[in-house]
């Protein structure tokens, strides 16, 4: 519906009633000491101004931070994002790094280096000196085998050194990240395609040249890692690009979206499918681009699914060559010699028969039709039908964008590999305007910098013993899921310690009461941190790591998700408040290093030397160094990669996008025909929530968490009360229960509601909502800390007691769908990665 | 004479990230003493700026996003209805408030009919982050940072919402020979409520949504 601007005005007195008036009150003024804060150049007032990047998430944004300081007070003035010159289109930050400066001062922080005193999970805890710490947790590497240690790494800029501290000095062979929880769905998608593992890192949607792009499972406005690719979607969006999105849930997203479809969770998979159909069978791929840089015209034996002829490529080293039907005279060749390789085509080779990879795509889809799709999500045959449509007319500049998170539900990873083939027969993937290549940008590690030789480390990891057991597509810096069933199982070893980096196991990864149980199994775990989570109650020793913005790092860093390579500045902002004794992640390795090493002690010194290291590393890229340091942030390259084979060739055995894998074919052709996430050919799984093949009743939702504007996943951000007041400005305080649902339980806005997951239970508030699918009940991820409620006592060395509440809430309001799931829930079949929104639950009031 | 100013919110590039209501917060209303940062309860209600959405009671597509903050009008209600003068606007076109001179009546919040004034009852502690910031008791609103204007000594200022915004949703500047100018000129940024005759100086460009 349009309106006219005449209209739109109108609305504002409705708004203006929304706003409730406040009652007279006899007015006193307050202090007038702010008076003589602006402009008073008296004292010790000072302006700092300095530069360094936002740490919220895992996008890294360059910002600059103004502070004053007066009276020894530090006072936030500024945080504005820093971009480099000739880059303005490209980079941003979001609304989460403006409530830093509530975030130092808040209450959940860690102030001291913590030993436990109570039980693990009671939240008890006495101070110790940083010197205490640091030999007791020296003492303890010491005393374990490398490979019964894990070291579990996530956030901060230095995560890199400390997986190279832990790997090289301590020697551990299990350091891993979190990405099985968060994104290897699209590493997997990825093998298929182009050959090797790839993350969402890897692909750069090129949003301001688009003219129309599909959102399945993203949102780039609200997604953490996100505010880069939402500058330029803001840009695109101004250039003309329109967006189309499918989600469980109506967002800011729908809000500016041309159309959008509310849909069942995990079904996005059946539109992809439906599209692919419509889009071979209407003949709407882009053909030249099919022949010239994917294997679509390669003849494949329909009875045993084998490649009829693989040879040598002449003209790509390494590379595979295969046969075709040549258009220009009807024989069988192989591409390197075929004028015009037919697509779409069959033919008989010694009495069998034989298909391209393309029809042979088209006949095993044949039945997911557009009526197929829509009675799985309810959309329309035909706006499929006219989706299709689109995408072609508007292609190379048109898309399904390629995502961040990819474990959500059991099919994601099909899900994605659907929409990187729909890309594929679209022509997009590596043009302008549609799927293009980021540039990366490699920094040497500061330790190897300081002459830290690489030993590497000492025994096998843990994840070889699960992949010698059938588990695939293993990501093999992230394979923490995988960690757990080591932990619990006690295989292929007994695992004894833990070190826990900028990481909310409990909160984070799936299952939290069986993560809790394997935590509890450990002689010790180490969490360093910088505020109090879920995790921390179960540590035995916790150091205080400072934030962010608190020191200045040891290294450059490089986001590898960006289209231009860029570099950027680490500088210390502001000092941690009074009381807040927390050190800088490099130099609790400093200290580490000296009393495991201390041959090398003298060069785990000069890891202090930050400006050297940074000159070190700047030079090797050829960057102006003291540019660099001044502006805080540069950039190499003037634009993404744009190339449908990465200018080279892909990993793939025939080194083109692989519309079927020749490896997929080789190692898992027995899958053809098999709902199996190896099936070589794209097919329906269906998400883990319709196995039970009924519908859902009356109490039982699939759970749901999301990311909201002003949170971030499991980071402290969520415990901030501005953070708390935006998610219930939003209505987002609580889960949000579809009306009709809500009837049917009885359940009013506001009510305390139980849901009972398959592994634990939580308690939260009702919000209804016409804004969510009836069959989700919905919140942003890690609002609620679950049973233990989060309550931590600390006794300090000088006699003091404190009591630390995580949630300024109680126990917070929304949900954590890791605490109702289990962990066994994993999908083995990618890599041990979890499904986190793929789980039933039950409500009933509190 | 002072330039007059404007703002225009282009809600097409605005992605509703809230840097703009977060600022604002930090820069007017919050208060940081070094160890403790105060707000008051449900903060982002007291902020100058926040964003909110129109239901399709309103006749608009549901869901329509927009900000709720003065309006600045050169014809301002709130002025006229103020009994003592506290409410001014001054040479820039800005609308004011001299909390020196409010009596606390409540007249330029009900004459207010974009809702954008705000009391907030409650105390806070620490000093305000500026002397135009939010004090307990009095009818908030924005002015555009105008410590910020005198800061800048007479020429254009940034206010913080501007500079927060990664997006250039928000546009800043002088209203005659200016983007924003030019952009009121063309009716591509428009008003709100025209017809009550109070000539706002802040202009929304609308979503250009449901192109299919």
């Amino acid at each position: 519906m349009r309106l006219s601007r005449r209209d739109f005005v109108k609305v504002a007195a409705l708004t203006a009633a929304a706003l409730s008036l406040p009652a007279p009150k006899l007015l006193r003024r307050s202090s007038s000491a702010g008076l003589a804060l602006q402009g008073d150049s008296g004292g010790d007032a000072g302006i700092k101004v300095a530069r360094t990047a936002c740490f919220i998430c895992g996008q890294k944004c360059p910002l600059v931070v103004t502070v004053e300081e007066r009276g020894g007070r530090q006072i936030v003035k500024s945080v504005k994002f820093n971009v480099a010159e000739g880059s303005e289109e490209e980079y941003a930050v979001c609304g989460r790094p403006q409530a830093l400066f509530e975030a130092r001062v808040m209450p959940q922080r860690v102030k001291k280096p913590l030993i436990r005193v109570g039980e693990r999970g009671s939240g008890r805890f006495r101070e110790i000196t940083w010197e205490e710490a640091l030999n007791v947790l020296a003492s303890k590497l010491r005393e374990y085998d490398p490979e019964e240690i894990v070291v579990f790494s996530h956030q901060g800029c230095e995560a890199g050194v400390f997986s190279y501290f832990f790997k090289n000095v301590v020697g551990t062979p299990n350091v891993t990240k979190h990405c099985d929880t968060c994104y290897t769905g699209i590493d997997y998608a990825s093998w298929w395609l182009f050959g090797k593992m790839m993350g969402p890192g890897s692909y750069r949607p090129d949003y301001i040249n688009a003219k129309l792009v599909v959102f399945m499972g993203r949102n780039p406005l609200e997604g953490i890692v996100s505010a880069p690719w939402t500058k330029l979607f803001s840009e695109g969006r101004r250039k003309g690009m329109r967006v189309i999105v499918f989600d469980v849930r109506e967002s800011r997203l729908t809000d500016i979206a041309d159309r959008y479809y509310i849909i069942p969770p995990g079904t996005d998979l059946a539109v992809s499918l439906a599209l692919i159909n419509v889009i071979i069978n209407d003949r709407l791929y882009d053909e030249e681009y099919l022949r010239t840089y994917t294997n679509a015209p390669m003849l494949i034996y329909t009875d045993t699914m084998e490649p009829v002829r693989l040879e040598d490529n002449p003209f790509s080293d390494g590379k595979k060559t295969y046969a075709v039907i040549d258009e220009s005279d009807g024989s069988v060749k192989l591409k390197t010699e075929a004028q015009r390789p037919a697509l779409d085509a069959e033919v008989e080779v010694d009495g069998r028969r034989a298909v391209t990879a393309l029809r042979l795509i088209k006949e095993y889809l044949k039945d997911y039709t557009p009526a197929w799709a829509s009675g799985i999500t309810g959309i329309p045959a035909e706006d499929i039908v006219w989706l299709a449509g689109q995408l072609a007319s508007e292609a190379p500049r048109a898309f399904i964008d390629t995502g961040y998170k990819g474990t959500r539900y059991r099919n994601e990873g099909m899900m994605f590999r659907a929409n990187l083939l729909v890309n594929a027969l679209l022509g997009s993937i590596g043009r302008k305007g549609g799927v293009a290549w980021p540039r990366k940008v490699k920094l040497e590690n500061p330790l190897s910098i300081i002459d830290i030789k690489a030993q590497g480390p000492r025994g096998e990891p843990l994840y070889k013993y699960w992949e010698e057991r059938g588990v695939t597509f293993i990501h093999k810096k992230c394979f923490s899921m995988l960690a757990i069933k080591s932990i619990l199982e006690e295989k292929p070893r007994k695992i004894r310690a833990a070190v826990v980096f900028n990481q909310n196991l409990v909160a984070h990864l799936q299952g939290s009461a069986d993560v809790i149980e394997a935590l509890k199994k450990l002689d010790f775990i180490v969490v360093i941190d910088s505020t109090f989570n879920e995790t921390t109650l179960y540590a035995d020793l916790i150091l205080p790591v400072a934030m962010f913005f608190e020191a200045s790092s040891c290294t450059l860093f490089s986001p590898s998700k960006t289209g231009r390579g860029q570099v950027t500045v680490i500088e210390k902002v502001l000092d941690p408040p009074e009381g807040v004794d927390a050190r800088p992640g490099w130099w609790i390795l400093k200290e580490l290093g000296k009393r495991l090493d201390p041959a090398n002690a003298d060069k785990y010194e000069s890891l202090a030397d930050h400006e050297s290291i940074w000159r070190v590393q700047a030079e090797a890229l050829g960057i102006d160094f003291d540019g660099l340091v001044k502006n805080g942030v540069v950039t190499i390259y003037d634009e993404p990669l744009y190339h449908p084979l990465k200018g080279k060739a892909h990993a793939t055995t025939t080194g083109e996008i692989e519309l079927v894998s020749v490896e997929g074919l080789a190692k898992y052709r027995d899958h053809v025909g098999r709902r199996s996430h190896y099936n070589p050919l794209p097919t329906w799984i269906p998400p883990a929530w319709m196995d039970a093949g009924r519908g859902l009743a009356d109490n039982e939702f699939v759970a749901v968490d999301v990311c909201h504007r002003m949170t971030a996943t499991n980071m402290w951000i969520r415990f901030t009360r501005i953070s708390n007041d935006a998610l219930a400005w939003d209505g987002m305080d609580g889960v949000l229960v579809h009306p009709n649902r809500a009837e049917r339980l009885g359940l009013r806005d506001g009510d305390r509601v139980l849901i009972k997951g398959p592994g634990g239970a939580l308690e939260a508030r009702v919000r209804v909502s016409s804004r969510v699918h009836p069959l989700v009940v919905l919140a942003p991820h890690a609002t609620n800390a679950g049973p233990a409620s989060a309550e931590v006592e600390v006794e300090y060395i000088d006699g003091s007691r404190e009591t630390i509440r995580l949630f300024p809430d109680g126990a917070g309001a929304g949900i954590n769908t890791n605490m109702l799931a289990r962990h066994s829930d994993m999908v083995l079949e990618e890599g041990g990665r979890s499904m986190q929104c793929d789980v039933i639950v039950r409500l009933e009031k509190a | 004479m002072a330039r007059r100013v404007a703002m225009v919110i282009d809600m097409n590039s605005c992605v509703g990230c809230m840097a703009c209501t977060i600022a604002c917060l930090r820069e007017n209303v919050a208060r940081q003493d070094g160890a403790r940062v105060y707000t008051p309860e449900q903060s982002v209600f007291y902020a100058r700026t926040k964003p909110v959405h129109l239901g399709r009671e309103s006749g608009l597509p549901e869901r329509t996003p927009m900000f709720i903050q003065c309006q600045h009008c050169d014809n301002a209600p709130c002025a006229a209805a103020c009994p003592t003068g506290a409410t001014y606007i001054d040479g820039r076109g800005v609308v004011r408030l001299d909390t020196g001179r409010c009596v606390g009546c409540r007249a330029c919040v009900i004459a207010c009919p974009y809702g954008a004034r705000t009391v907030y009852h409650g105390s806070l502690s620490g000093e305000p982050p500026n002397k135009y910031a939010l004090e307990p008791g009095y009818p908030d609103k924005c002015n555009f940072c105008a410590h910020r204007a005198e800061e800048a000594g007479g020429g254009l200022w940034v206010p913080a919402c501007v500079e927060a915004c990664a997006f250039k949703a928000r546009i800043f500047n002088y209203i005659d020979d200016s983007k924003v100018g030019e952009l009121v000129k063309n009716g591509k940024a428009v008003p709100l409520l025209p017809s009550f005759g109070t000539r706002p100086k802040l202009y929304y460009i609308l979503p250009n949504k449901g192109r299919g």
